[in-house]
């Protein structure tokens, strides 16, 4: 059990330092979200007189300059607490209900795409490294075509196809007008057809890339002598392919399906922005744009932890998987 | 059990996220006819706040739902007209207002309103700073009898009566009497005097619906509106062009094509609103001098500007930086008729005068032997901004200037505007329902800060005696006489210095559409802005609309 | 690199258990021979590098504006104009040389990284080994799009060479964990301790025995690297947050999209970028597919001889 101890120790420190940069980042930034409200309050009709600057930082609550070691002590506080204070861009609404608000949807939509596209990937590129030299390996280059593709630009096409020129599917959001958030069928089918093209435009970008990697290690692993072996005993190919090759083949994209598992809540931002589904990705982008730094303080900290979770998952099943590598070294 | 453990974590940096979901309430039923859909600009999740004095708010709180006591028309020059107040009356040389409330008034939950409400409503903000976004000077606040109410300042108010009477919504006391921080609280369920009353809210849209019991007689005629998100500029012109959207104010692309020329009932506005300009540095580099700032004005063709950026939809500005056709009659005589144009030969000749001379590259070089390289900040992704900076960049090496465009993110823009750390910075001028507001904010020497410190908003760091001296009589007096001569007086300087070389006089383009609805301020009747975002305009716009029969 | 060497060796340790490689019919479609495959692949990505490279020199001046504005493509204007009536095949040229520029160097840059951080610390393991691997996951954890604006704001719009820095700074981790736990994979094996009980120094081993085994996972990880590189840029500019003042293939959509091109049908506008970033990414997978056949001679275009499996 050491070794558990050990990992949990080092991922102890990663986080640490991972949330104090999280608390840098934001302070190191130019600018100061009241321009961002007085060019608002302007473009809607308010009147913004030199007086209105002091006013609307008193309303952020910007009054008290706190010195910089209080501030991330306060900080490192509310990271247990759940309070990262008072969002800018939403003003008045907390942090927290903003981010409670986007994270399920990013999590189903760009955590179901990353299955999808992992799982058909890697079956693929088993197939098609089994299958070396024939028309299954000619669907490899295909996928790296489409996933060669800004996704973005895929999301307009698919955009401008299906929903301006077919109208088959909604063009934008989350859910219907009419519908109501919450378990009925109704909402679900309409945040379904929501769902996908977005989750589309994800599974065609990602999955060239597991193909690939899969093919590229399943071609390798078919060249080792456990793998020969095993053929030259005569067993089916079929268990050759996935007991021996494909098993030993997986793992680096196994790593590689962990890592992208951390980046489910932060790797979809511009689809997202495109789709302007209501999710983390989109908000971070308003979070940015608006100097909000409370806001995207908490959605880096989401990004830190689920990130850092993964790669613990990751170091815990190699040592599952590949027992030689548990050897404490 | 490792692997046990393992599956947990998984499970659990999953599980973490999906407790699931805030509800919104009840959307009504799908799009009739009897339903005005509008988008303001909002992207994403919308947030259910409807408090008039977060700056934050959607924009219906701000006319629609809640209502100031008189509107000023910033789209036509003329005087403020009564809304929840009937008339105001000036004492103590601009120290005190009184205003008569209308009668018959009843808050949207059934209370009647009354002078309590407003006296409590200017107490509020006489009591908390973050909610005197105008810093006010209120000394006392005195509900008189039922229907008048009195406000006493520490000095004139001429000049702020817009915000105080056009920018201030009533807030019911009954109700806003609990409220622990009115800063920060989102009052989503709102109670207001005004025209439509929230039905429902969800984070992608929200409905308003007719209120019944309006003060004025046979308003507003239509019975709903919905105001919905869209995931920005492309998504929104696009439900445009398809025939969901009724009324918005979107830069839409070569509008007479794709646009207005498709159906009959495709219609937008034009209203002169802003004026987008160069801020020039005026106490750093070369455009401190003034013959730099000259030749720059007079170097680039303000027409094809327009032509290739903005549709053709905007038009030459006036060297008085007013907004015409609006405020003709503050323009001073000398000035009047007079809109800014090119003329590179004037240009070369003032630069000469000034003792510049071409250098090898055909670019000027200042007397010190500096070249005339200036390097102009836009903010990244404006892109009309952009492409007039192109625009301007072609023409102005023909005299022997060379602008430098440099894109900068819009946090940076701000920081380096504000602290003066730009030798040029293209920006837009908003300023009021007159030309004051506009003058005062950026040309008055209060307003500026050294180099290094926050100017607000007197970016150019402009400063000069004879321009604070007539804001200074414009601001304390009603004699129209004595603002007239002010205004001329300030004008000359402004015209001949150039702190702000102004590009082009913008219009907002607001689209709507005729199917369903009509009576929409057009040019020959700017009642109100029309732009959809616009507060408080909105709620003039909205009440006076009509169902098309 | 010592590819023949390593070719050598690999043959050499794989006794002969292979039946000649049979010559397949060509398959319509896909089905090049390997070293056409090596040529097309090149040969597209170096069109592309060259329209890059020489490209902006033969077309005019890319942000001249003119009055013929959103036209289609013509005699005067190869590629049509945009709404202020700039040329696009000047535009495109200059926007070509931007993005090869950034994915290839953020390319070389991540692929260095990964392979000094991932393989060295995956096979010595211990005290570097923690060390790199903190480093790495606090990298992979830090968002890099605010990173962006702060470094662009500090370098005042430095244009090209931040976002390189910027994305080569966030794509060096992710291939850094695969290859780590690749190497320390690899170093178990037979042939790694063999050589680590015959003296062999660490460097050597990394070099000779465990890098030549890890090839094909490196070559996939620089085109991948590149390719995100080059996707990762067109992001952040598409979302107005990169490419400040710089052409790229995502500027250009970004502007597109600014312009609102796809409502006024200016296809000339945003195929273009779109169409030759996905032709860029498919040569380099083109050449991907074509190094891992020459590292590895078993695995040629011949199959492998074996019951035709279901």
């Amino acid at each position: 059990m050491t070794h558990v101890r050990r990992k949990v120790l080092f991922y102890l420190v990663a986080a640490w330092a991972a949330v104090t940069l999280n608390f840098i980042i934001p302070r190191m930034m130019p600018g100061d979200p009241v321009d961002i409200l007085l060019a608002r309050m302007q473009q809607s009709g308010g009147p913004v007189p030199p007086q209105a600057r002091s006013a609307i930082a008193t309303a952020l609550g910007q009054g008290g300059d706190a010195n910089i070691l209080v501030q991330y002590l306060t900080y490192l506080g509310n990271l247990f607490t759940g309070d990262f204070g008072v969002s800018v861009t939403y003003f008045p609404t907390p942090v927290a209900t903003v981010l409670g608000q986007s994270l399920p949807w990013t999590v189903v939509l760009v955590g179901v795409s990353t299955i999808v596209s992992f799982v058909l990937g890697v079956g693929l590129g088993t197939f098609a490294g089994w299958k070396r030299g024939t028309w299954l390996d000619g669907v490899a280059p295909l996928t790296t075509f489409i996933a060669a593709i800004p996704y973005f630009w895929l999301a307009l096409v698919l955009l401008f196809v299906f929903g301006s020129v077919l109208q088959l599917l909604p063009l934008s959001g989350g859910y219907g007008y009419s519908t109501d958030p919450g378990f009925s069928l109704e909402f679900l089918s309409s945040a379904f057809r929501h769902a996908v093209l977005p989750g589309v435009t994800i599974v065609l970008s990602s999955v060239g890339g597991w193909l690939l990697g899969m093919r590229n290690m399943m071609v390798s692993t078919l060249s080792a002598d456990y793998v020969l072996t095993a053929e030259a005993k005569g067993l089916r190919p079929r268990r050759v392919m996935l007991a021996y090759a494909a098993r030993n083949a997986v793992l680096p994209s196994v790593t590689g399906f962990a890592v992208s598992l951390g980046f489910v809540v932060s790797g979809s931002i511009v689809t997202e922005a495109v789709f302007s589904y209501p999710g983390v990705g989109y908000v971070l982008l308003q979070a940015v744009k608006n100097n909000d730094y409370p806001l995207m303080q908490a959605i880096f900290l989401v990004i830190t932890l689920t990130v850092l979770a993964a790669n613990f998952v990751v170091d815990m099943l190699h040592s599952v998987i590949d027992p030689r590598t548990r050897e404490a070294g | 059990m490792r692997a046990h453990l393992t599956r947990r974590t998984l499970l659990g940096g999953v599980g973490a996220g999906a407790a699931l979901v805030a509800t919104g309430c009840s959307a009504a039923a799908g799009r009739g006819a009897s339903e005005l859909i509008v988008y303001t600009g909002a992207t994403g999740q919308l947030t259910n706040n409807f408090n008039p004095f977060t700056p934050t708010s959607n924009p219906p709180a701000r006319g629609i739902i809640y209502e100031p006591l008189m509107f000023f028309n910033q789209a036509r020059d003329d005087e403020p007209t009564p809304q929840l107040a009937e008339s105001y009356e000036w004492s103590e040389e601009g120290r005190r207002i009184t205003f008569r409330l209308r009668k018959g008034v009843t808050w949207s939950d059934g209370t009647p309103f009354d002078s309590a409400d407003v006296a409590f409503t200017f107490e509020l903000i006489r009591r908390e700073e973050s909610l005197n976004t105008y810093a006010l000077p209120i000394t006392d606040v005195r509900a008189v009898d039922q229907h008048t109410v009195s406000l006493g300042f520490s000095r004139p108010v001429y000049a702020e009566l817009w915000y105080v009477a056009g920018y201030t919504f009533m807030v019911p006391e009954h109700l806003w009497s609990k409220v622990a921080d009115p800063a920060t609280h989102p009052n989503t369920d709102p109670v207001g005097t005004g025209a439509f009353e929230l039905e429902s809210f969800s984070p992608q849209d929200y409905v308003l619906t007719r209120n019944r019991s309006y003060w004025q007689e046979g308003k507003p005629e239509i019975p709903a509106m919905r105001y919905i998100s869209l995931s920005g500029n492309q998504a929104a012109t696009k439900a445009l062009l398809a025939g969901k959207l009724d009324w918005t104010t979107l830069v839409v692309p070569r509008i007479d094509r794709t646009y207005a020329s498709r159906r009959e009932t495709n219609n937008y506005v034009a209203t002169p609103l802003y004026l987008t300009v160069l801020i020039a540095n005026t106490v750093r580099g070369l455009t401190s001098d003034v013959a730099v700032r000259k030749a720059l004005s007079l170097g680039f063709d303000r027409e094809q500007i327009n032509q290739l950026v903005y549709n053709g939809k905007s038009e030459a500005p006036s060297p008085a930086m007013l907004l015409l056709p609006r405020d003709e009659r503050y323009v001073a005589p000398e000035l009047r008729g007079k809109r800014m144009r090119m003329d590179q030969r004037r240009a070369r000749r003032i630069l000469e005068q000034a003792g510049y001379q071409r250098g090898e590259d055909g670019i000027f070089v200042s007397p010190d032997g500096e070249r005339l390289s200036l390097a102009l900040k836009i903010t990244s992704g404006y892109t009309d901004y952009i492409s007039a900076a192109n625009v301007m960049r072609q023409q102005l090496e023909k005299i022997g200037i060379e602008l430098v465009p440099r894109e900068v993110s819009y946090a940076a823009f701000t920081a380096d505007r504000n602290n003066g750390e730009f030798q040029l910075a293209i920006d837009n001028l908003y300023g009021g329902p007159g030309p004051y507001y506009l003058y005062n904010d950026f040309y008055n020497s209060a307003n500026t800060a050294p180099i290094g410190e926050q100017a607000n908003p007197n970016y150019a760091r402009f400063r000069d005696g004879t321009v604070d001296a007539a804001l200074e009589a414009i601001g304390s007096t009603r004699d129209e006489e004595v603002r007239q001569r002010a205004y001329a007086r300030l004008q000359r300087v402004i015209a001949e210095q150039l702190p702000y070389v102004p590009i082009l006089q913008r219009n907002a383009v607001t689209q709507y559409r005729t199917e369903a609805f009509t009576g929409w301020p057009s040019e020959d009747d700017q009642y109100a802005v029309a732009a959809a975002q616009f507060a408080p305009d909105l709620g003039i716009v909205a009440k006076n609309l009509k169902v098309k029969k | 690199m010592t590819v023949d060497n390593h070719t050598a060796e690999e043959t050499a340790r794989a006794p002969g258990a292979r039946p000649p490689a049979r010559r397949k019919r060509p398959v319509a479609g896909w089905r090049l021979p390997r070293s056409a495959k090596l040529r097309t692949g090149l040969g597209i990505v170096l069109a592309i590098g060259l329209v890059g490279a020489v490209g902006p020199l033969l077309t005019g001046d890319p942000h001249a504006v003119s009055g013929a504005v959103l036209r289609p493509p013509s005699g005067a204007h190869w590629l049509g104009t945009t709404e202020t009536g700039q040329d696009m095949l000047a535009q495109l040229t200059l926007a070509t040389r931007g993005s090869v520029l950034v994915g290839l160097v953020v390319g070389a840059i991540a692929t260095l990284v990964s392979i000094l951080v991932g393989v060295v610390g995956g096979y010595v393991g211990g005290k570097t080994d923690e060390t790199f691997s903190l480093v790495t996951n606090v990298v992979l954890v830090v968002p890099s799009l605010p990173l962006a604006i702060v470094i662009a704001n500090y370098l005042d719009g430095g244009g090209l060479l931040v976002t390189i820095l910027v994305i080569a700074m966030t794509t060096w981790a992710a291939p850094t964990r695969v290859l780590r736990a690749q190497a320390r994979s690899v170093r178990e094996r037979d042939y790694v301790t063999a050589a680590k009980a015959s003296g062999e120094r660490s460097w050597r081993i990394v070099c000779v025995e465990i890098l030549p085994n890890l090839l094909p996972v490196v070559a996939a990880q620089f085109v991948f690297a590149v390719i995100f590189a080059v996707l990762t840029e067109a992001g952040l500019a598409f979302l107005g947050l990169a490419g400040f003042g710089s052409l790229t293939w995502g500027t250009l959509l970004y502007y597109a999209q600014n312009a609102q091109a796809l409502i006024l049908g200016a296809w000339w506008w945003f195929i273009p970028p779109g169409l030759l970033m996905a032709v860029f990414g498919c040569g380099l997978s083109l050449i991907n597919f074509a190094i891992d056949e020459i590292i590895d001679p078993n695995l040629r275009s011949a199959t492998r001889q074996r019951k035709a499996s279901r």
